[in-house]
């Protein structure tokens, strides 16, 4: 057959695309390109996803490298007339950066993607995750194939040394450093784990590495197997992701196929073997020695270090753990060398990382970045800024074991020690930015609430010392903290992290700490004054209308599902503080030029309580008056 | 499938890169057929046709093969557009 391919349309698939009807989007091409005799000139690619989740379900069209996103099926029609047959690009589905009328039709001009460095992601988009022809096309296994020809496992283990690569799993531990032990142990048969547990609440950067690229792991497993001197490979991935799953045993299969897992390797004497392993844990499974004991089948709780996994791990034996993340820098280090990688990043922090971009930000999605590349821009230029221009309050990194990074300190660089001293972490790369709307005392009861559920109550301080935490916090969040409340969370906070025997318990209070530590009048206003300045915490507001605005609608009153505002037509309408549920429906119905509901908190409740009784007595004469007349 | 060597392995990839020559984005030159109505009514899907099996024959993977709309000259239609990377862009007329 002729090949007359002159279009490949590659549309994400990813989870979050996927759920938003990627796949229907598919069909649908399919069916409208037959429809103009198109079929063979242009193609679709499923791929991994795209990272701009923000704007799935999407497509990048290549080789003019259009940026289509929101599609809806019934834009598909016009869609494959105008741009595949007619060749005119349509605007309306192109992306329209924020508070701009001109969209961006190249994906190369859109500022989400242009500060991004891709080298895990390298392949993201641009190859079908389930062909492995793909993947070889693009160098795929030319660095297991260097490996094998040309290096001894301790060149390997050297190369890794000189990169100064660490582990993307959330403690930075230098990768070569693990491997140079494990590959020193006598002790054999010896294991290797990559650790695609990915607990944190929002992320997803593991997963959509398995998704988008799942060769680049099984390559990156199997160069770790050979400098350690392993034969045998496990990924622990949890049950909750099925895509990834099932891309990486169709992965596996087509590995084994080609002879690039198995017996003899590309015709060498190595072996190597990878198996799924299925998690569908708790938060501390994800934690390397609780992992290792869910492999065994045992209770997935962590155990005291040392000894390392690295020198006794999985059935006592030698085992490197690593995460996903880490291992699919592997083959590229291997390929472009140990100097190439060491130039990206900073002093102590090489390479690009991977952060799940979530929160109050413009442009939601994953990204990959160089180590060292500001907060700033991160926030401001990847992200595209704050929605509806409310004012920038925290970032928070480090999944929910991380710590608030205030507007102070945006402009200090991402590596590990940087976000260490600023009292927070890299984790596995969550990011969540906060708005001016959000209250801190809420974000760390949240957070604590979380790492407390998760706690595998081995550890007194971790189980007892969370539950504390999580009281005190409620009660301020109430409005019943007390003086010295602050002293005795940091206090708490403080010894929780020193008698914790894993890393859940070390970081668990970093929510508490660094809230503290930049936000302090924020709890001293909860504690002394009742008041909630962020308007969040329930307890410490309340509804009112504004007597001098209302114009008596009735809409409110309809609206409100407790029957809590009391009026009629045109008479100035009350709630009732008793039976109001402040779900705050009543603001959302109340016309934006009339405005008249009010949200306060603190004194200026008092001095409303005060307006609205000479109010209710005015409205009450004005009703009953005329009667006694 | 028999197992695989390095020297397979390299051939494979070679083969497989020409399958993703449009996702390279590596090209030293680009035609543009004008696909307006006037285009279209003109014939300009049968020159599509024809480029493209002329493309293939070839092998030219290093030409970017794009459509686009009318160029603004409808009685001269079918045209082209020829861009060769270090020459200024020629427009090719019925
Ligand atoms: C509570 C807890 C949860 C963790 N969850 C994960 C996880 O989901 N994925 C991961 O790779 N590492 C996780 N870790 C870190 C692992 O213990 C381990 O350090 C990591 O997998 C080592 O790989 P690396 O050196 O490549 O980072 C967790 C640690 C703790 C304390």
């Amino acid at each position: 057959m002729a090949e007359k391919k002159r279009i490949e349309l590659m549309v994400c698939t990813g989870t979050g695309c996927f759920a938003g009807g990627a796949y229907q989007i598919i069909d649908e091409l399919k069916k409208e390109l037959e429809l103009f005799g198109l079929k063979e000139e242009v193609t679709v690619v499923a791929t991994g996803c795209n990272g701009f989740c923000g704007q799935g379900p999407l497509m990048v069209v290549l080789p003019d490298n259009i940026f289509y996103g929101w599609l809806e099926t019934k834009d598909i029609h016009h869609l494959v007339e105008e741009h595949f047959l007619k060749g005119r690009p349509v605007k309306k589905l192109m992306f329209i950066p924020p508070e701009q009328k001109e969209p961006l039709p190249l994906i190369s001009d859109i500022p989400f993607f242009k500060k991004q460095l891709l080298i895990v992601l390298r392949n993201k988009g641009i190859i079908d995750p389930e062909k492995i022809t793909d993947y070889i096309a693009r160098d795929g296994y030319l660095a297991i194939s260097k490996v094998l020809s040309s290096m001894n496992p301790i060149d390997v283990v050297n190369e890794i040394l000189k990169s100064g690569l660490r582990g993307r799993g959330g403690a930075g531990f230098p990768t070569g450093r693990k491997w140079q032990v494990a590959s020193q142990q006598s002790k054999s048969p010896k294991y290797l784990i990559a650790n695609c547990d990915e607990g944190d609440p929002g992320a997803y950067m593991d997963r959509s590495v398995l998704e988008s690229d799942p060769h680049s792991v099984i390559e990156g497993m199997t160069i770790a197997g050979y400098a350690i001197g392993s034969t045998n490979g496990f990924i622990y991935v949890r049950t909750e992701y099925p895509l990834a799953i099932k891309r990486m045993r169709i992965a596996i299969e087509q590995a084994q196929e080609y002879g690039l897992l198995g017996k003899n390797i590309l015709g060498t004497n190595f072996n190597f073997e990878i198996e799924i392993r299925e998690g569908s844990g708790a938060f501390v499974c994800g934690e390397e020695t609780s992992l290792i004991h869910s492999i065994e089948g045992n209770i997935p709780e962590p155990r005291q270090r040392p000894p390392f996994p690295a020198q006794e791990g999985l059935w006592g034996c030698p085992t490197v753990i690593n995460n996903v993340e880490t291992l699919a820098n592997v083959p590229v280090i291997i390929s472009r060398g140990a100097d190439w990688f060491s130039n990206i990043g900073t002093e102590t922090s090489k390479g690009t990382k991977i952060f799940s971009l979530v929160g109050k930000i413009n442009n939601t999605g994953l990204i990959e970045v160089p180590m060292g590349i500001t907060l700033r821009e991160v926030v401001y230029e990847i992200g595209g800024g704050i929605p509806k221009d409310k004012k920038f309050k925290a970032v928070q990194t480090g999944g929910p074991s991380g710590g608030c990074i205030p507007a102070e300190l945006l402009d200090s660089p991402i590596d590990f020690e940087s976000l260490q001293k600023a009292g927070s972490m890299m984790g596995s790369g969550g990011m969540i930015v906060m708005d001016e709307d959000t209250c801190v005392v809420d974000v760390a009861k949240f957070f604590i609430q979380f790492t407390n559920d998760e706690s595998c109550g081995k550890c007194v301080s971790c189980r007892d010392g969370s539950d504390a935490l999580l009281e005190v916090l409620t009660r301020i969040s109430n409005g019943e903290g007390m003086d010295g409340d602050v002293e005795f969370l940091t206090e708490l906070a403080e010894s929780v992290k020193d008698a914790s025997m894993c890393g859940l318990g070390q970081t668990l209070p970093n929510p508490v700490l660094s809230t503290i530590r930049y936000f302090k009048e924020e709890y001293e206003a909860h504690i002394k004054e009742k008041r909630c300045p962020a308007l969040v915490c329930r307890n410490l507001i309340e509804y009112y209308i504004d007597p001098n605005k209302c114009v008596g609608c009735l809409l409110c009153i309809k609206t409100c599902p407790t029957e809590a505002i009391k009026g009629e037509s045109k008479h100035i309408h009350i709630i009732d503080q008793e039976k109001c549920s402040k779900c705050g429906q009543c603001m959302e119905v109340c016309p934006p030029k009339i405005s008249a509901i009010l949200k306060i908190t603190g004194k200026d409740i008092n001095n409303m309580v005060q307006l609205t009784e000479l109010i209710s007595c005015k409205e009450w004469k004005k009703e009953h008056e005329p009667a006694h007349s | 499938m028999p197992k695989l060597t390095i020297d397979d392995l390299k051939k494979i990839r070679d083969d497989s890169r020409k399958e993703l020559y449009l996702r390279e984005g590596n090209y030293r030159g680009k035609v543009i057929v004008h696909m307006g109505t006037c285009g279209i009514a003109a014939g300009a899907r049968e020159i599509v046709n024809a480029l493209l099996d002329e493309f293939d024959k070839r092998k030219l993977t290093d030409i970017m093969f794009t459509t686009s709309g009318c160029a603004g000259l409808c009685s001269e239609e079918p045209m082209i557009t020829v861009e060769i990377e270090g020459a200024a862009p020629v427009l090719y007329r019925e």
